[in-house]
């Protein structure tokens, strides 16, 4: 039995909802202040959930799934949408999880390096020169996007489709107006006939050596082929997984490199540094915040949970612990031991970190090398989206232009 | 100085093989790490130990000896 309202401590109760678009200018002073007066605290909109936000309470809720199921880490998710791998517990994780991880192994990802900077380099092509670009629409979500279409092998001009459809399913804000709702249901739709449409060419026409292709010929613990349904929900969570998060990471690694102009020239000046540089991105730019439903009861900050309660994991906040991190607000491409979970921990730990790392790597050598003076435009405002995966809607940036 | 990755706690985060390349192998099916060797070379012992402290499982084992 789910906590009740009315039996949740008034001091747990805050004002500060992850859904809610208004907080995302403020969303790191709010969360500091989350973790050092209520590190357990509690939200009653959307029928209400918890949220921690020390690294260690975080830490231990996103890893043990004996007393937290992943069976809910997006709130907004109807129980109907459950997506493996990532809305499963172990054994069905595993079992699914091992189908897939060869796909996002470290020397496949080496063999896609090539094909990610090339695309890099056309995309900075288009507007070097121009001393200005709308770094999301131009830069920040093709590159990701393409990059899956290939490692999909979807065709490439599905890039449009995916756009719109991921801006549905993702983009969630505080309003959500009868409209929003009825639209992502639509939404859902086209996705689902979309793969099944896919499907059936791929079974009249199979041999591909791509992702899709190798799904098709898999075995679920060995022994069965995966149902159209499990291939069409894996598919919808591969498409979701992987655009808006490392778009926002880059979007506000462009940010944060231009406000901190000393520490970008450490990068110029030394591209070896880059790599170093891409975790402490993913440490301050994180916007997942993976929810879990509790299933037996805990202590968590000297408060009892109770199976049915539903945990969202701050991963922001948790990156920003100054119990372990020195200095949490400030950016240090240089950082050394940085433990942060961008990439979740346990066995959820996210399938795409090594894709999501080698993106950002090229995507930065090629920025700083091209257009290494780049600023946030003052006479434009960026535009964020909050909910469960924070990230940028609109970014302008200025740089002086390729000759 | 002594080193070894718990493969039951190894989730495949690379952490480890960005720190220390020469220290850690990384398996191609998942990711996961294992030690190049169980006794640490004295010129990688620092950047094993920096691999050690970034890994967010806590999976390696460093043991003074």
């Amino acid at each position: 039995m789910p906590t009740l309202l009315e039996d949740v401590p008034k001091h747990l109760i805050v004002d500060f909802d992850i859904f809610d678009d208004s907080i995302v200018e403020t969303v790191h002073e709010r969360q500091d202040e989350l973790r050092k007066n209520t590190p357990l605290a509690y939200c009653p909109e959307r029928g209400g959930y918890w949220m921690v936000s020390t690294y260690d309470d975080v830490y231990e809720v996103i890893r043990n799934d004996d007393i937290f199921s992943a069976a809910e880490t997006a709130l907004m998710v109807d129980g109907t949408l459950r997506l493996p791998p990532v809305h499963f517990d172990a054994p069905e994780h595993g079992h699914y999880r091992t189908l897939i991880n060869p796909f996002f192994s470290p020397s496949r990802i080496m063999a896609v390096q090539e094909a990610i900077r090339a695309k890099s380099a056309e995309l900075v092509d288009k507007f070097a020169s121009r001393g200005s670009c709308e770094f999301i629409s131009e830069f920040a979500h093709p590159l990701p996007t393409i990059t899956f279409l290939s490692l999909m092998g979807w065709p490439l001009e599905d890039l449009p489709k995916l756009t719109a459809w991921t801006e549905s399913l993702i983009v969630g804000t505080s309003r959500e107006t009868e409209e929003l709702m009825a639209n992502r249901v639509v939404t859902q739709k086209q996705v689902r006939v979309y793969f099944e449409k896919m499907l059936e060419e791929r079974r009249a026409n199979p041999g591909a050596d791509d992702v899709t292709g190798e799904l098709l010929r898999a075995k679920y613990a060995g022994e069965r082929p995966l149902t159209d349904d499990e291939l069409k929900r894996m598919f919808s969570l591969l498409m979701v997984a992987g655009l808006h998060t490392v778009r926002g990471i880059m979007a506000y690694g462009m940010i944060y490199l231009s406000q901190n102009p000393e520490e970008r020239q450490k990068l110029i000046d030394d591209p070896s540094l880059i790599p170093t540089a891409v975790e402490e991105l993913l440490r301050m730019g994180v916007g997942s915040s993976p929810a879990r439903l509790v299933t037996k009861p805990v202590k968590i900050q000297g408060f009892e949970l109770q199976p049915g309660d539903k945990v969202v994991t701050l991963i922001s906040a948790a990156n920003r612990d100054p119990a372990v991190f020195g200095d949490p607000n400030t950016l240090e491409v240089e950082r050394k031991h940085n433990r942060h979970l961008s990439f979740a921990a346990g066995r959820h730990r996210c399938l795409g970190s090594n894709l999501a790392r080698i993106e950002l790597k090229i995507a930065l050598e090629e920025l700083l090398r091209r257009i290494p003076d780049f600023h946030v435009d003052p006479d434009k405002p960026a535009r964020f989206h909050h909910s469960q995966v924070r990230g940028v809607l609109e970014l302008h940036l200025k740089f002086t232009p390729e000759p | 100085m002594r080193v070894r990755v718990d493969p039951e706690i190894c989730q495949g985060h690379t952490a480890c093989a960005l720190n220390a390349p020469d220290a850690f192998e990384l398996n191609d099916a998942n990711g996961h790490s294992k030690a190049r060797f169980s006794e640490v070379p004295k010129d990688l012992e620092q950047a094993v130990r920096d691999a050690a402290a970034t890994c967010p499982e806590r999976a390696i084992i460093l043991s003074d000896d």
